[in-house]
């Protein structure tokens, strides 16, 4: 069972379906305001430059990102790459708040 | 260059979401390209603004300002002063909490605007918001800005990766294909602006919670209580003073803030403490070499004592803070505040290019599904959406100048009801879009409807305000001659646009064809 779904998530897509697009959307989104919210987190300066170019440059990230997550051929290497983005930048927030504290 | 499985996964993507956005797009840009034109709309709609701009039209208040800040009480602690301008004629004097009074700068009478309202210019800029549509609206409105930002990349990178291939390949691209690249390709620069800025206003301000959470550690989430006090800082109100003391006249403040400020273009003055003995006097501005920087939200300023006219501090560009100007040439971007009619004009031909490829766009997914079978019911249904969207949306607006005069201004709930009218003869189109079985039929009767609307909005103008496109002409009241001159140009050009429309206009798209399959 399990080796199954593993096949037919590895299985590569010779034409995008609607969870590949969905995944697409949805994880480029939710690491782009991760990746700037923890921009913002950091800079050191007035909250006008902590928080505006952050808000600017979400938008622009955002269709960078599902560029990278659309060229992936199955649904494993997609939920791989968001999942491993996620991780990396959940510990960089868990970092920042430790030397924070 | 992209591999041919990635390439297809990109014209997938292209298509499935511009579908997806093209509505709320269509609908944003058809309106934000009349917002160019705002200004002048505004000056239409209110009669107190049709003022002639004689010889003598100058700023000079000096023997009114004394007799209006005592008539109505105005609070002495900060009056604020608008000189006449491309938006707007009249000048305007007002201060904190009180209704604002406007005066003709040619004889310096007040103007009676109590029933005046400016029910299109705002109802248009709603819409191309989306603040019509309560709690979500802007920030669809945003969401489809990002995902045109993702659309305009696609292309772009699909116009590469084809290159090669469209060489090689010599066969003849279909006619939607073609103009929507080829307009597609021309209006990147002008739709990167828009989209760039477009989804910061819309979707970004929105959800500012997640930024200003993470900047203060999760101790405020009001983006506005953070930022206002770097950005929005207004000049404290001074020290209360009882002693009395004539200032000198605004005219010979006005010509010193000029000469020791020679690039400040003046659009705003403030008087602190009127006619005492710390009064001051603060003329803001854009600078004129640096109108992008110096916009709406960073206006630059030079303070003088009002009682002897000595300069009490400047603010320059370089002093003031980077995100401000950032936000300024944003601004500017997106509004253009202080441009005057060349550059609205080149703004308003490239929006409209756009919304041609955004149409072409669409017509080039419809014609592939006409020959889907399985699709047809939903396919139809689309195609009658966007057919009303793109019409309906002349109709509506034609229907909106004609209504602004033709219902008094004394009618209580007037905004309410024209906006109830608009929703309504929009709904009435798309049932007769979905009910009529030729395309052609819908287009006429679209274009017919918007012709005699533009038309008669015209004369009704010019009934109710007693003064007719020659009129307007006659004395010398540029900006409503020319609204006048456009609404029926654009009555004529629809009218014979219409008449052109042979009955096969597009019959593929009707519904027999599916019965004829």
């Amino acid at each position: 069972m399990i080796n199954k779904f593993y096949l037919y998530l590895n299985e590569p897509k010779t034409k995008i379906g609607w969870v590949h697009g969905f995944l697409a959307c949805i994880g480029s989104a939710v690491i782009a305001y991760l990746t700037m919210a923890l921009i913002s987190s950091i800079i050191n300066a007035d909250y006008a430059f902590k928080i505006i170019p952050s808000m600017i440059g979400t938008p622009i990230l955002i269709c960078i990102i599902s560029f990278w997550l659309l060229f992936c051929k199955s649904y494993f290497e997609i939920i791989k790459k968001i999942l491993y983005i996620m991780s990396l930048l959940l510990f960089m927030f868990f970092i920042k708040g430790f030397f924070y504290a | 260059m992209l591999e041919k499985l990635n390439i297809k996964y990109l014209i997938r993507a292209h298509t499935v979401i511009g579908l997806f956005c093209i509505f709320l797009f269509y609908i944003s840009s058809f309106f934000g390209s009349i917002t160019f034109f705002l200004p002048y709309v505004n000056q239409w709609e209110l009669p107190s603004t049709h003022i002639e701009k004689t010889l003598n039209y100058t700023f000079n208040i000096d023997n009114k300002l004394n007799e209006i800040i005592n008539k109505y009480k105005l609070d002495e602690k900060n009056i604020e002063i608008t000189p006449p301008s491309f938006k707007d004629p009249r000048i305007s004097i007002s201060s904190k909490d009180q209704s604002t009074i406007f005066l003709n700068p040619n004889t310096n009478e007040e103007l009676d605007t109590f029933y005046e309202n400016n029910s299109i210019a705002e109802f248009i800029n709603e819409i191309h918001f989306g603040e019509n549509i309560p709690l979500i609206g802007t920030f669809l409105m945003g969401l489809s800005s990002t995902a045109i930002l993702f659309l305009i990349l696609s292309g772009i990178i699909l116009f590469i990766s084809n290159k090669k291939k469209r060489k090689q390949n010599q066969t003849p691209k279909r006619f939607w294909f073609k103009w929507h690249r080829n307009l597609g390709l021309i209006v990147i620069p002008f739709l990167l602006i828009f989209t760039i800025t477009g989804a910061f206003i819309g979707m970004m301000l929105n959800t500012s919670t997640i930024f200003s959470l993470n900047a203060t550690d999760y101790k405020e989430s009001n983006l506005r209580k953070l930022v206002s006090p770097i950005l929005f800082k207004q000049k404290d109100n001074l020290e209360k003073n009882e002693i009395n003391t004539q200032m000198l006249d605004l005219s010979i403040l006005y010509k010193k803030a000029q000469e020791n400020y020679e690039n400040l273009e003046i659009k705003k003055i403030n008087i602190y403490n009127y006619n005492k003995e710390n009064s001051q006097i603060v003329f803001s501005g854009y600078l004129r070499d640096n109108r992008a920087l110096s916009g709406n939200i960073n206006r630059v300023n030079i303070t003088l004592n009002s009682i002897n006219a000595q300069v009490l501090s400047k603010t320059y560009l370089e002093q003031t803070h980077g995100i401000k100007q950032t936000l300024s040439a944003f601004y500017f971007l997106h509004f253009m505040p202080d441009e005057t009619i060349g550059v609205r004009v080149l703004f308003f031909v490239l929006g409209v290019l756009l919304l041609i490829s955004l149409v072409f766009g669409y017509l080039l997914w419809a014609q592939k599904k006409l020959h889907n079978i399985n699709d047809f019911r939903l396919s139809n249904f689309i195609n009658r959406v966007m057919l009303t969207i793109v019409l309906a949306s002349f109709t509506c607006v034609g229907f909106l100048f004609f209504t602004h005069y033709l219902i008094n201004n004394e009618f209580l709930q007037k905004d309410l009801f024209i906006k109830g009218m608009f929703y309504i003869l929009f709904f009435i189109l798309l049932f007769y879009s979905f009910f009529e079985n030729r395309v052609s039929k819908i287009v006429k009767v679209n274009l017919y409807l918007s012709s005699v609307f533009f038309f008669f909005s015209a004369f009704i103008h010019g009934f109710q305000t007693k003064m007719f496109i020659w009129d307007s002409y006659a004395k010398n009241i540029d900006v409503i001659f020319y609204v006048d001159l456009i609404l029926i140009l654009s009555s004529i050009i629809l009218f014979f646009t219409a008449k052109k429309i042979s009955l096969n206009f597009m019959s593929n798209f009707n519904y027999d064809r599916g019965l004829k399959c």
